[in-house]
Formats: structure tokens, C-alpha cells, sequence
């Protein structure tokens, strides 16, 4: 008679060593597949994974893999002509005799992840989906003078444009993603966010979806039949951490790869690491104070369009101080609304200085007077006093604000510092509700897109000026800029446009911060632009892991 | 019983009602919409974002927009994000899985520890050795559960590096890893978030069980036990542990509603992607629908435990039924 718990016993060993070995080979296969994975750290999810859609760094960068452009921005980016630009999609391109239209042809190899070829009709689709008013796509407006895409045959797609300008190429090629119009034309255009596509994104990029939990992770991996190439690491994950600190530790923790921004103590920490460096690349972001030119102030009606008054404010603030106290020196002064990698500036350009003493002086010229009693300046019983937003969750624009309070107070202006939720400090910009703010923009590489935040704005839609700044010297030059073909003679302009805008005072230009990523040792980048620093990440190189 | 369990559903409905109202109210008010400031609004002109703003309903009164959300509430439908059109249900029951592993392993780990402690506690009184461990404890649950959650991470994840800094899972081990390995790996995620509910909570449970423990030790039936031969241990487990079942589901009857508001430090510290997590999210982009949704899934729970605890506590308790019946 056979042994009935015996038989179990032998059987249950058996099934554990073969339990094992099973495990054992999957963890060696896990750890090969691994072995080349790029995980990047961050305290944001994707927003969407459709382009038009897409209005998070997250969501672009993974878009940007997923989903390939006519052409390919080289680096450094250069907005004008096609000279700045490789083939990417559209194996090559021809202008027009009158410069009013671009033919791109297709790469024919090019296929959409789900096999299907893509096609010129992909092109005219992707841009109706972009200028669709019912999509409402926030990037729709980089598409503002193209009249129209046309089909010229199945490969070849023809851009029209209503008049020439410098930025032509650039303007089509850098801004759209083309997207397959067989899986999407039958999508309600104001319920994309609802379809299959939306959670199951599919592209002609060199990597293609894999999976995405929300607020958890977002993975995608190597189309390795891709007819550009299989990039270099197999895979890449987005590991969203609960905010910047618990990012930074993931990856000085070594439980992931990168991190874009480093900052303070994170920064600190990275130089001090063996594992991990901090990888400096351009910034496209500036800080300044702004201010409300339509706001009454300290009794006086649009207080702050009086410019020798802002001259005065500038010439209070020591920006160097500011930069080394709350930047711990990982930033630079700005030299205006645009950064040192803007294309035409001028970094020897005329700037307000320090000079407290003629700040006092014109003051006094102004009426606004000093009182001894209490150290602040006053004029027809008024104290000379504003308040100033910030944003709470900035810890650097919070010490930013303490410290130009206190130079402020140093010379008698009363400065409030208004710390208010981030969605709060957006709303009360976009109503006009502050007198003065510290607000940080981020800008576009073409440098005619300045015109968003400082051209002179009418009605009730302010784009990005906020404060309402009027400058007309200003509005001429960048003007005349945006359309000269001219080399010289269009940086001649931006310049004049530059120079404009910082004597008047329009802000306190207040910093540039330096960007530094958080990279692992293993991972080494190449090509990071300012615009984009993950842009050729799929030719960064990525070494095999160690055991995490 | 009936009539108990009626009128303990009645109030369960107040509570809700009051909840609602009031989250969806507050909500409202605080200033700033989805369509207005952030990354929501950067390129997009005055009329696209008023014409979302009206597709959203957003431009309605307020008692429209609450009328409209109470009814589709009702018919189980609790209308879509702002932030990623998805609908609310979907969004909250994924979280809330996530949210319910991670109070519920916290949870059994603290009502596993605390009675383990206060019962030793209570049973020998005299022993320095647990009223350390039960001093340490209370030590704890006077920690705020933010610093408990940071120190632990500081600590085991970040400094010694044997547990993740954060999150559910790793993601390529969830993907490419044999059953196995997702187990364990899950479990290392696990561990520190449940560790740090658990070592607060069963503080409190440990408390209510050890006075419980104390009072039956001394009790007649008990003595009896021990007086018919019954061993030390037998007598414990056989005869003092059923009598302190009651007080022991009122402390968690009572811990349920700080399990749903503790759990969201613990998620946000440790990237778990729960409800809590969900909810600051949504709160921070104003997406309403998600934040009034989220009041009613935390203020249902929070009822239906307390129903359910009340009804537990009445079964396993004679002497609930009979003081009612009394004053009834």
C-alpha cells in the first residue's frame, strides 16, 4: 500500500526545487532585462499621453519617445531655417520656390507600433488635431500662420504657410508630433482623453508603450525593429516619488537612475556620492519680480507704471546677494526676460545696478520721503508699501521673497510677503490680483515667443503679462525681429528689443538657475539641450545594473 | 436589533450628507478652478478655457452644480476628472485597492502586536520587560505619524538601504519578475508604510487590552478556571481573551475613521499611490468631481465600519443587548 502523505511530501519537495529553479532562472532572466532599464525619478505623473493633450514635462518627455516629428532638432537648437534640423520622420523635405510651403517625404521603413506604414495622411491629420478649437489644446497656438497640410501622395506631406518668416521650419517640424490616423479619426475630438488610445498610446518612435499606473509608475520599452534603430536602453520607467525630497532620495538611494533637478541639500548630497553625479546642463527658465502695472498701490493709481519709480526698486536689490543667499550660488544673475542660451543675447548688455543711494535719491525726487519714526518712506500720508506673491510651495522664490524684503525695508519700502498655494498664486496672476510677484517663466527655444509674456496685451486675454506691461519700442523691435530673415540684422533687432525692456525697468530681473540632473554612474547622457534635456535619450548609454 | 441597525444607518446617512455638503462646498469656495492657473491654462486663449469651463459645468451656481453631483451620486455615477477625463469611480476604486492593502496590513499588524503586548501586559503585571515594551509603544503613539514615517525611511530605507523609499512596487520587477519576486518585492514596499500605521495604532489597542486583561485576571470566572486545575495559559486565552473581544472593537471602531486620515501622510511620504495620495493631488488641481467623489467613498467607509463595529460589538457583547433592551 502506497504511503498517501509520503507521496505528498515527495511531491511537494519536488514541486520546491522545481519552484526554485523556476525563480532562480526568472530572476536571472529579470535581472538581464533589467539590466539596461533607465529609470527616471519623478514628483510629477504624465498628465496624458496624446500630444495635443500632454501640458506636463512628464507627459512630454514620454510623448516625446513615443511619438516621432518631421525632423530632428540638433543641438544646440536653432529656431531659424532648417540648418538646426536631421531627417527624423520625413526622410528629407523641399522648400518652395516662394518659401510659402514645405514638401516632406516620408520615410517609407517608418511604421506605427502596431505595424501599420505611416503615411503623408498621418501628417494633415495630426495637424488637424492640433488646431481642432474642440480638442483645445494648449500647444495650438505654435501652429498660428499655418494655413493648411495637404496630401501630395501617399509619402509626401505639404505644409502651406499664409507668409513667410524665419521660423517656418522650425515651427512645424519641432512642434508636431505626428499621430496614426487610422486608430484615431473615429475618436470624438472632444472625448480623446476617453479612448482606447488614451491608455494604450500608439506611435512610430523608437520606444513604444508598455504600461502606465497612474501617480505610480509609466514604462516603455525598445522598439528594436524601429527603422531609425533600437535605442540603447531596453527600457525606460518613470517612478513617481511623493515630491522632490523623496525623489532625490530615490535615486541617491541608487533605486533609480535619474532625477532632472537637483537642488540644495539633494545637490550636496550628489556631489558627496560615488554612485551618483550632478550633470549641469542650459536653462531656459529665468525668475523676476513682477509687477502690476494697472494695480493701485500705496494710494497712488498704477503705482508701478511710473518708471523712475522701478528703476529706483531695481537698483535696491543687490540680485547678486540674492542669487549666492538663496540660490547657494546654483543660479546666475538674469540678464532680462531670456536666458544666456537665448538666441541674440548680448551678455555685456547694459544692466540697472546696485546703487542704494541713488535709489534714496530718486525716492525723494518722487515725494516718497523717508520718516525716522518708523524707517519706511511716505508721500501725502501714504506709506510706500506693496505686497509681494510668491508661491508657498517654491522653497527658493520663499527665501528669495524674505530676502528682498528686507533689502526693500533697508531703504523704506514696506514689502508683505503673500505665500499662497500654487494653484492660487496661478489664479490671482491670471486675474490680476497682486501687486507685485515673484514669478519664474519658462521659455520657449524660438525667442520670438517672449512677445507672450511682454508684449503690449489689449482686452481681456493677457496671455502670460499679467502685470499688462507696455512697451512700444519693445512691441517694434521683437516685432521686426520675428519676421528678418537677416541674420545680422534680426539678432540687431532682438538686441534692440532686449536693451529696451531692461532699461525700462519692466521687472527685477532676478535669477537664472543653474539646471543640474541627479545620473547615476551607470547611465551616461548625451546631447542634453536646454529645451529638452531627455530629447536623445534614446542614445544615451546605459551600463548594466548593479543589483538594486 | 433591527431598530438598532436602522437607527444606526439613519445616522450613518446624516454623517454623510453633512460630509458631502460640507467637502463639496469648501471645495468651491477655495479660490481657483481647474481651468484657471498652473500648467492647465499656460497657451491655451480666454475662450478655450471658458468653453471648457462651461463644458464642466463650472459656470453653473453652485446649488445647480451640487444638485447635479447629489443625483449623479446616486445613480452611482460621480461624473469625470478634470485633470485626466477619467472617470471618478475608476479613479477612486484604484486607489482605494491600493489604500485598503496598505491600512489593512497596518491595521492586522496593529491589532496583532497590541494584543500580543497589552495581554502580556495585563496578564503579568508585574513584568519590567513588557511594561518596557508597552512604555515604548506609548511613546510612539505620541509621535506624529509624518515623523514616526520619515524617521523609518531616514533610517531603514534611505540610510541602512534594506527597503524602497517609496512606492507600491518596482515597477520592471512587476513586469519582467516571477510571482515570487513580485510578492516579495511587494511585500518590502509594504513593510515600512504598514510599519509606521501599525506602531502608532497598536498603542491603543494594547492599552484597551491590557486594562481589559487586568479586570478579567482578577475576575470570579477566571479563579474558578484556575481553581479547577486550568494552566495559567489556559485560562488566558480560554477565559479571559473572549471577555475583552468588546473593548477591543470599540478602539478599532474608533481607529477606522484615523486609518482613512492617518494613511494619507504615510501615502504621501511614501509615494504610495492610495486614496489619501489621490486626494491632495486632486485637491492641489482642483479637480472637484475627484475631491467630492473621495468624500463620499471616505465618508461611507468611515460610516459602514462604524455600523459594522456597532453590530460586532453587539453580537459578541450579551451585555450590550441587555443594556439596550433596557433602555429601550
Amino acid at each position: 500500500m502506497r504511503h498517501p502523505i509520503t507521496c505528498r511530501l515527495v511531491t511537494t519537495a519536488l514541486a520546491c526545487v522545481a519552484l526554485n529553479s523556476c525563480s532562480k532562472s526568472d530572476a536571472a532572466a529579470t535581472r538581464s532585462s533589467r539590466s539596461s532599464v533607465l529609470t527616471i525619478s519623478t514628483a510629477v505623473d504624465a498628465d496624458a499621453l496624446i500630444p495635443p493633450l500632454v501640458s506636463t514635462t512628464q507627459g512630454k518627455q514620454a510623448v516625446d519617445m513615443l511619438f516621432d516629428f518631421l525632423a530632428e532638432a540638433k543641438s544646440p537648437l536653432s529656431t531659424t531655417g532648417d540648418a538646426g534640423f536631421a531627417p527624423q520622420l520625413a526622410a528629407r523635405w523641399q522648400w518652395a520656390a516662394d518659401s510659402l510651403s514645405i514638401a516632406f517625404s516620408i520615410d517609407p521603413r517608418a511604421r506605427w507600433h502596431d505595424g501599420t506604414p505611416v503615411r503623408a495622411k498621418d501628417v494633415r491629420f495630426s495637424f488637424a488635431l492640433f488646431t481642432d478649437p474642440v480638442v483645445a489644446s494648449m500647444h495650438a497656438s505654435n501652429f498660428v500662420g499655418i494655413d493648411s497640410v495637404s496630401v501630395r501622395d501617399s509619402l509626401t506631406a505639404v505644409v502651406w504657410w499664409h507668409q513667410r518668416h524665419p521660423e517656418q521650419f522650425f515651427q512645424i517640424a519641432y512642434n508636431l508630433a505626428i499621430m496614426p490616423e487610422h486608430l484615431l479619426s473615429k475618436v470624438p475630438r472632444d472625448s480623446l482623453l476617453r479612448s482606447a488610445f488614451a491608455d494604450h498610446p500608439v506611435g512610430s518612435g523608437r520606444y513604444r508603450f508598455t504600461k502606465w499606473n497612474r501617480q505610480h509608475d509609466l514604462m516603455i520599452e525598445a522598439d528594436t525593429s524601429n527603422y531609425r534603430g533600437a535605442p540603447s536602453a531596453t527600457r525606460i520607467v518613470w517612478v513617481v516619488a511623493a515630491d522632490p525630497t523623496a525623489a532625490s532620495m530615490s535615486v541617491l538611494a541608487g533605486q533609480t537612475d535619474l532625477l532632472e533637478f537637483v537642488r540644495g541639500d539633494a545637490y550636496t548630497q550628489t556631489k558627496k556620492s560615488s554612485t551618483v553625479r550632478a550633470v549641469e546642463y542650459p536653462s531656459l527658465d529665468y525668475a523676476y519680480l513682477l509687477f502690476n502695472y494697472e494695480r493701485t498701490v500705496s494710494g497712488s493709481r498704477r503705482l508701478f507704471a511710473d518708471h523712475a519709480l522701478r528703476v529706483a526698486l531695481s537698483q535696491t536689490i543687490d540680485r547678486a546677494a540674492v542669487v549666492a543667499n538663496a540660490l547657494d550660488s546654483l543660479g546666475r544673475v538674469a540678464l532680462g526676460p531670456f536666458t544666456r542660451v537665448t538666441d541674440a543675447v548680448d551678455t555685456t548688455m547694459r544692466q540697472i545696478t546696485f546703487d542704494t543711494a541713488s535709489a534714496a535719491r530718486a525716492l525723494d525726487s518722487l515725494g516718497w520721503k523717508m520718516d525716522s519714526r518708523d524707517g519706511l518712506r511716505h508721500r501725502a500720508g501714504r506709506t510706500l508699501q506693496f505686497s509681494l506673491m510668491v508661491p508657498a510651495t517654491s522653497t527658493t522664490r520663499k527665501r528669495v521673497a524674505v530676502l528682498l524684503q528686507s533689502q526693500l525695508k533697508a531703504i523704506g519700502i514696506q514689502a508683505e510677503i503673500d505665500a499662497v498655494e500654487a494653484q492660487v498664486f496661478g489664479a490671482r496672476l491670471a486675474k490680476g490680483d497682486f501687486d507685485a510677484a515673484i514669478n519664474a517663466w519658462r521659455t520657449d527655444p524660438s525667442p520670438a515667443t517672449i512677445r507672450q509674456v511682454w508684449r503690449t496685451v489689449r482686452g481681456k486675454d493677457v496671455e502670460a503679462n499679467y502685470g499688462r506691461y507696455s512697451n512700444l519700442t519693445f512691441d517694434a523691435a521683437i516685432d521686426s525681429a520675428a519676421v528678418m530673415f537677416d541674420p545680422a540684422r534680426r539678432r540687431t533687432l532682438y538686441r534692440t528689443a532686449y536693451q529696451s525692456i531692461v532699461d525700462d525697468a519692466a521687472a527685477v530681473w532676478l535669477y537664472e538657475p543653474q539646471n543640474f540632473a541627479a545620473i547615476n554612474a551607470r547611465v551616461t547622457p548625451v546631447g542634453m539641450r536646454a529645451d529638452a534635456w531627455w530629447a536623445a535619450l534614446p542614445n544615451w548609454r546605459v551600463a548594466e545594473a548593479v543589483a538594486r | 436589533m433591527v431598530s438598532f441597525f436602522f437607527r444606526r444607518l439613519l445616522h450613518a446617512i446624516a454623517v454623510m450628507v453633512i460630509a458631502v455638503t460640507l467637502g463639496f462646498s469648501l471645495v468651491h469656495l477655495a479660490p481657483g478652478d481647474a481651468m484657471t492657473g498652473g500648467v492647465m491654462q499656460a497657451g491655451r486663449t480666454t475662450e478655450a478655457r471658458d468653453r471648457m469651463r462651461a463644458n464642466a459645468g463650472l459656470n453653473l451656481p453652485l446649488s445647480t452644480q451640487y444638485t447635479r453631483f447629489v443625483r449623479g451620486a446616486l445613480r452611482g455615477d460621480l461624473g469625470r476628472s478634470f485633470t485626466d477625463d477619467q472617470p471618478v469611480v475608476t479613479v477612486l476604486w484604484t486607489a482605494l485597492r491600493r489604500s485598503l492593502v496598505l491600512a489593512g496590513a497596518g491595521l492586522i499588524a496593529a491589532i496583532a502586536l497590541g494584543l500580543l503586548v497589552g495581554s502580556a501586559q495585563g496578564w503579568y503585571p508585574q513584568q519590567r520587560a513588557f511594561r518596557w515594551v508597552g512604555g515604548a509603544l506609548t511613546a510612539l503613539y505620541a509621535v506624529p505619524e509624518f515623523v514616526l514615517a520619515i524617521a523609518l525611511l531616514g533610517t531603514l530605507a534611505y540610510g541602512a538601504g534594506w527597503f524602497p523609499v517609496g512606492g507600491m512596487n518596482d515597477p520592471v520587477t512587476s513586469l519582467l519578475g516571477s510571482a515570487t519576486e513580485r510578492y516579495a518585492d511587494a511585500l518590502r514596499h509594504v513593510f515600512l508604510p504598514a510599519l509606521t500605521l501599525a506602531l502608532g495604532w497598536s498603542a491603543a489597542v494594547a492599552r484597551q487590552q491590557r486594562a481589559a486583561i487586568a479586570d478579567s485576571s482578577s475576575a470570579d470566572f477566571v479563579r474558578t478556571a484556575r481553581a479547577k486545575g486550568r494552566s495559567e495559559f489556559a485560562a488566558l486565552i480560554h477565559h479571559a481573551l473572549p471577555t475583552t473581544v468588546a473593548p477591543v472593537l470599540a478602539v478599532i471602531g474608533l481607529m477606522i475613521p484615523a486609518l482613512v486620515g492617518g494613511s494619507v501622510i504615510v501615502e504621501i511620504v511614501f509615494a504610495w499611490p492610495g486614496l489619501g495620495a489621490q486626494v491632495v493631488h486632486a485637491v492641489a488641481a482642483r479637480d472637484v468631481p475627484v475631491v467630492s467623489g473621495a468624500i463620499i467613498v471616505i465618508a461611507l467607509l468611515v460610516a459602514i465600519s462604524s455600523l459594522l463595529i456597532d453590530m460586532a460589538i453587539r453580537v459578541v457583547d450579551p451585555r450590550q443587548r441587555t443594556v439596550r433592551s433596557h433602555e429601550s
